[in-house]
């Protein structure tokens, strides 16, 4: 091993190392700075979202009524709302549910999308027709037309269990967001089952189920994350959109579409009410979209040396 | 392609049957009563109301009600709003201008824009223009568009006064906005000349819906270009000797905004569903608001009305997006 030359040494390395797509998509991402930039202010956001109303220890439900309406201030960096609660603190309460309905909704639509797509393509025939028919009539009505209603329909508790809490959002925004997934997965899948590799796990005797979730869905992962990172986005901005108009989460638990809804009678006189909320969402979808971006050409197959 | 069209004319008629059965089934599950008004009414008594209910066909079973509904509906009854109780199709036909008016010039506004910014941007690619576009583009993708109409508000309505206030222009004293932050017209004391009042009012709405569709359009006209220019074609224009000018204009730019039609296409429907969040923060009286009030209000008339105009118009410029593409790119054959 002393005589080895740096050549050698570098060649062995190279022979060593495990290259998946992962790792290749890892060494690609980490180059692209929009999106290393998203994924910290992402990362510094959700970090302040979970550790800043714990470690103040302030009460964002409690109103000071002699502290209404105080502009940003070193006790209150972003200043205080009309029933005196710091907006900082508040900020970050809502963030919590912002994110988390984000993300969940994300994992519904996504599934779903991906469900649907898979079976489609897979089968092809009057399974995929009839399912990407019932895609496109989604499709063919307005998205905050169906979530308008469907929120109403979810609220008024037609389907009990899925009345409480954040679920009629969560609902809604999946069912207005699985369609572009399944279109992907299905094309993905269209192409996948036709290659060499398949026929030979099917030679082997794999069943479609195995087929399906074992053989072509890892193949399949690259678009359906990148469109995973950008619906998360998109999930945020249509919760706050519904928040916003007031049919979605309802006060008093704070979501940032929720608090810029009160913040659009107080603005002329409070502008920090609608300012930072706002930013808020602004930082998050535009991470979320760079880090997806970043992924989009992290995880292209023509990098694949 | 005549063949085509029919042929696609024809399968929208299934599509639109079962669009209709959704939009009927919501409704059916909604939980309002449109008699609901009615019960707490000392002047009608219980069995005034089970009169009623048999009258309007409430237990009739549930085929017979769609059919019922459907048939009036082809036939161009589209009832009475529960609310006003004045027909649909008018409330529609008093709130649709308003909504084009507003809509229609942003959309204008916006392409007109977005079609140079698009195309000076893919051409010099990598340039400080190209990246100062594509991450404005960005910005707009993420930007909760209702956010960024309370930032004009706060900063050109609340916050900045209006240098012409008290001249012939604008004949109210200062202390005036710069812009307004709501309406259509000035319903004050003072008002200005008719077509500045107009204009005062577009400005902020209009700038709200235009940059954030000026964002979308600019990345497909920057995308589309980049994607022709460096075809073997454009090369072959450019060897023949033909000027920078020609080459992008006649050779380059109709391959290149090939995306943006079938976008474009799609987005004319939206036209008429209105700009929900524009209208509710500018509060201007359009489809968006009408739509959003029905909803509340449970107005389940001219929310079937208006789902069924939207669902035939998106289906139908669907299609016209297919047949515009088809025309562009001689290569696409429907047959």
């Amino acid at each position: 091993m002393t005589h080895a030359t740096a050549t050698q040494i570098a060649l062995t390395r190279a022979a060593q190392r495990q290259d998946t797509l992962y790792s290749i998509a890892w060494r690609h991402f980490r180059k692209h700075k929009p999106a290393l930039a998203g994924t910290f202010v992402l990362a510094l956001l959700v970090l302040s979202a979970i550790f800043i109303p714990i470690v103040t220890n302030y009460d964002p439900g409690k109103t000071h009524l002699l502290e209404k309406y105080m502009p940003p201030s070193l006790e209150h960096p972003m200043g205080t709302d009309g029933l005196g609660r710091d907006m900082l603190i508040r900020s970050m309460d809502g963030g919590r549910i912002s994110l988390l309905v984000g993300l969940s909704a994300m994992l519904l639509a996504i599934t779903f999308g991906t469900l649907v797509g898979a079976l489609g393509g897979f089968y092809g025939g009057i399974v995929d027709n009839s399912l990407m028919r019932f895609a496109d009539i989604m499709l063919t009505m307005p998205t905050l037309f169906i979530a308008i209603v469907l929120m109403q329909l979810l609220r008024a508790g037609v389907i009990p269990f899925l009345s409480a809490g954040i679920m009629p959002i969560v609902i809604v925004i999946a069912v207005t967001r699985w369609m572009g997934v399944s279109r992907l997965v299905r094309a993905s899948y269209l192409s996948i089952k036709e290659k060499e590799f398949i026929e030979a796990a099917r030679c082997a005797g794999a069943k479609n189920f195995r087929l399906i979730l074992n053989h072509i869905l890892p193949n399949a992962m690259s678009p359906i994350i990148v469109a995973a990172t950008l619906a998360v986005g998109g999930a945020i901005i249509t919760e706050a959109g519904l928040s916003f108009l007031g049919f979605g989460v309802q006060p008093p638990t704070p979501t940032w579409g929720n608090m810029l809804r009160n913040a659009q009678s107080e603005m002329e006189y409070a502008p920090w009410t609608a300012i930072f909320p706002g930013l808020f969402i602004f930082l998050t979808v535009i991470s979320f979209n760079y880090i997806g971006d970043g992924l989009r050409d992290a995880l292209n197959p023509h990098h694949v040396e | 392609m005549t063949r085509y069209i029919i042929r696609r004319l024809i399968q929208a008629v299934p599509v639109l049957f079962v669009v209709s059965i959704m939009v009927f089934g919501m409704i059916q599950i909604a939980p309002n009563n449109p008699l609901a008004a009615y019960q707490n009414n000392p002047n009608i008594t219980p069995e005034d109301l089970l009169r009623l209910e048999q009258e309007y066909g409430f237990n009739d079973p549930i085929h017979i009600k769609y059919f019922k509904w459907i048939s009036q509906t082809l036939q161009g009854n589209w009832g009475d709003s529960f609310v006003t109780h004045r027909p649909v199709m008018t409330e529609i036909a008093e709130r649709f201008p308003n909504t084009l008016y507003l809509s229609g010039i942003a959309f204008l506004l916006a392409l007109l824009i977005a079609i140079p910014i698009g195309m000076i941007s893919a051409i010099r690619q990598y340039s400080l223009f190209d990246h100062a576009v594509t991450t404005f583009a960005f910005m707009g993708q993420s930007i909760p568009i209702f956010w960024f109409g309370l930032l004009l508000i706060i900063f050109f309505s609340a916050n900045m006064q209006n240098p012409f206030a008290g001249t012939a222009m604008f004949p109210h004293p200062a202390p005036l906005p710069l812009f307004p932050g709501g309406g259509m017209t000035d319903l004050g004391e003072y008002p200005p000349d008719p077509l500045v009042d107009r204009i005062w009012h577009l400005v902020l709405p209009v700038t709200m819906l235009a940059v954030f569709q000026l964002a979308q359009h600019v990345r497909y006209m920057r995308a589309g270009m980049l994607d022709v220019l460096y075809q073997d074609y454009i090369r072959t224009a450019h060897a023949k000797g033909l000027r920078e000018r020609a080459v992008i204009l006649k050779h380059a730019f109709k391959n290149a905004a090939m995306p943006l039609v079938t976008v474009i296409a799609l987005e004319i429907p939206n036209l008429f569903n209105g700009a929900l969040f524009t209208e509710t923060i500018f509060s201007w009286p359009g489809m968006g608001r009408l739509f959003f009030n029905s909803a509340e209000r449970g107005d389940y008339t001219v929310l079937m009305g208006i789902l069924m105009i939207s669902a035939t118009l998106i289906i139908f410029f669907n299609l016209v997006a297919d047949v515009a593409y088809a025309f562009l790119d001689p290569r696409i054959r429907y047959d």
